[in-house]
């Protein structure tokens, strides 16, 4: 029932390692765990507990012992399928395949050697810093329609490259990755890479891949600053500028961004989201410090407890920012949707740029948001209710 | 029987003890956002009219001095 040959094994940290799961999931475990798994890795059904209780100094029956292993390596079950991939995010699909997204990828993985990459990533900050102070002063407010298509076409390049970076520094390290794609994550629109086997690399590479995207996004736009330069034409520090302030906003730790990442391998803190909402909830019903992920120390605690309500102040002051900003909006976009929509049948195309901008896709968040916490709480427990009305009934 | 009930009892709280010791964590999905930046105003102003220059408000003359 365990299936346990094919997977693969990585070192964490000192204490701990992760499981590759067939099924595409990832497993922590200590050092007992992993001591057990090497039990069951060498030996058949009856040596492994003699060697368990030899090792564990225990004298477990054969039926205690299929039990702990059941109860404690149930993810490794073969017949265990991930119920919903990427269950945090709405609507989403897939723009570029794995294959494709690699093969794009490639040229870029020589920056992510770890000896240049900090380097560079610094060097590019600075760079961006200092042209962003000089002329941030200039108040670009009118561009032409042509200069609107080239900047739209290079801020929207900039969220591929973003997601090809972390795809790149998966392929420097060796490791397989996912696709890149469009989805929504609460209300935001996001780009996204599959990375999920990163949890397989050391620290220091889960962190480079991390801020990969950042880096290839830096690099874009001290290209476009050099553009400028060269051109003077205006529009490229426009891009340059909107790129640049973009990376560093995600560096955000909340919200799942990039810093989440960053954040969550540098406090050697995984599933920081879920420990900090646990934290919540023990506080609330509990008020002790005792989580589903078990008992924390008092300083892990309250650090959860602080990043578990920051991220929920935040989010919140979030949704309501853009109910305020787009009230007026909000109620107009299904008509605005369909004047779009219109005007792309009549094969008029000019405004198509202005379809995908993010007042609309965080409006249209918004309505997805909505939709899918009418389904959660309704739809899908009408078969609940319809069932108990009907035992009720007889 | 009431000594077999306290000897189960004593064989589920040493087997609870000794599953503690085996820490097993789910990992979640890494799947990292890039943020969606275009806008049609804030950071991207455009022309509604469609056919107007680039402008500065501003310190016009301070482009020049590259």
């Amino acid at each position: 029932m365990i299936d346990i040959q094919n997977i693969v094994v990585s070192k964490f940290d000192a204490n701990r390692w992760v499981i590759s799961t067939p099924n595409g999931s990832h497993i922590l475990i200590n050092e007992n765990s992993k001591k057990l798994l090497d039990i069951l890795l060498r030996g058949d059904d009856s040596t492994a507990l003699v060697e368990f209780n030899l090792a564990f100094n225990k004298s477990l029956s054969q039926s205690d012992f299929e039990s702990l292993i059941e109860i404690k390596f149930k993810g490794l079950n073969k017949h265990k399928e991930r119920v919903e991939k990427y269950s945090y995010l709405s609507l989403r699909f897939t723009i570029l395949s794995s294959k494709v997204a690699g093969l794009l990828a490639q040229p870029f993985s020589f920056l992510f050697k770890p000896l240049n990459f900090w380097f560079i990533l610094i060097s590019t900050i600075i760079f961006n810093t200092v042209i962003t102070l000089k002329y941030f002063s200039l108040d670009i407010t009118l561009i032409n329609l042509k200069s609107a298509i080239l900047y739209f076409s290079i801020v929207y390049s900039s969220m591929l490259i973003h997601e090809l970076g972390h795809i790149a520094a998966c392929r420097k390290f060796k490791i397989k990755h996912g696709e890149i794609g469009f989805g929504f994550y609460l209300v935001f629109p996001v780009l996204y890479a599959d990375v999920t086997n990163v949890w397989m690399l050391a620290k220091n590479k889960r962190i480079i891949t991390n801020l990969a995207g950042i880096k290839l996004e830096l690099l874009y736009s001290t290209i476009l600053c050099c553009i400028f330069l060269i051109t003077s034409n205006l529009t490229f520090l426009y891009c340059s500028i909107t790129i640049f302030i973009k990376a560093l906003t995600e560096l955000n730790p909340f919200i799942r961004y990039d810093g989440y990442w960053v954040l969550s391998d540098i406090t050697d803190t995984p599933n920081l989201l879920p420990k900090s909402t646990a934290a919540i909830l023990s506080f609330f019903k509990r008020g002790s410090i005792n989580t589903r992920y078990g008992s924390l120390s008092s300083f892990k605690y309250y650090a959860l407890l602080c990043y578990g309500v920051s991220n929920l102040v935040i989010i919140t002051l979030y949704v309501t920012i853009i109910i305020v900003k787009y009230n007026y909006l909000i109620l107009q976009f299904p008509l605005n949707i369909m004047i779009h929509a219109q005007k792309l049948t009549q094969g008029d195309f000019s405004e198509i740029f202005l379809i995908a901008t993010l007042d609309n896709l965080l409006i249209l968040g918004l309505y997805v948001l909505v939709a899918k916490l009418i389904f959660t709480t309704f739809i899908k427990r009408v078969p609940i209710w319809f069932n108990r009305m009907s035992q009720n009934r007889f | 029987m009431e000594k077999f009930k306290v000897l189960e009892n004593e064989r589920a709280i040493d087997n609870v003890k000794l599953a503690q010791l085996f820490e097993v964590e789910e990992l979640e999905e890494r799947v990292e956002f890039g943020k969606w930046s275009a806008n049609a105003d804030g950071t991207g102003g455009t022309c509604s009219g469609g056919d107007c220059d680039t402008k500065f408000k501003g310190e016009v003359s301070y482009k020049m001095t590259f």
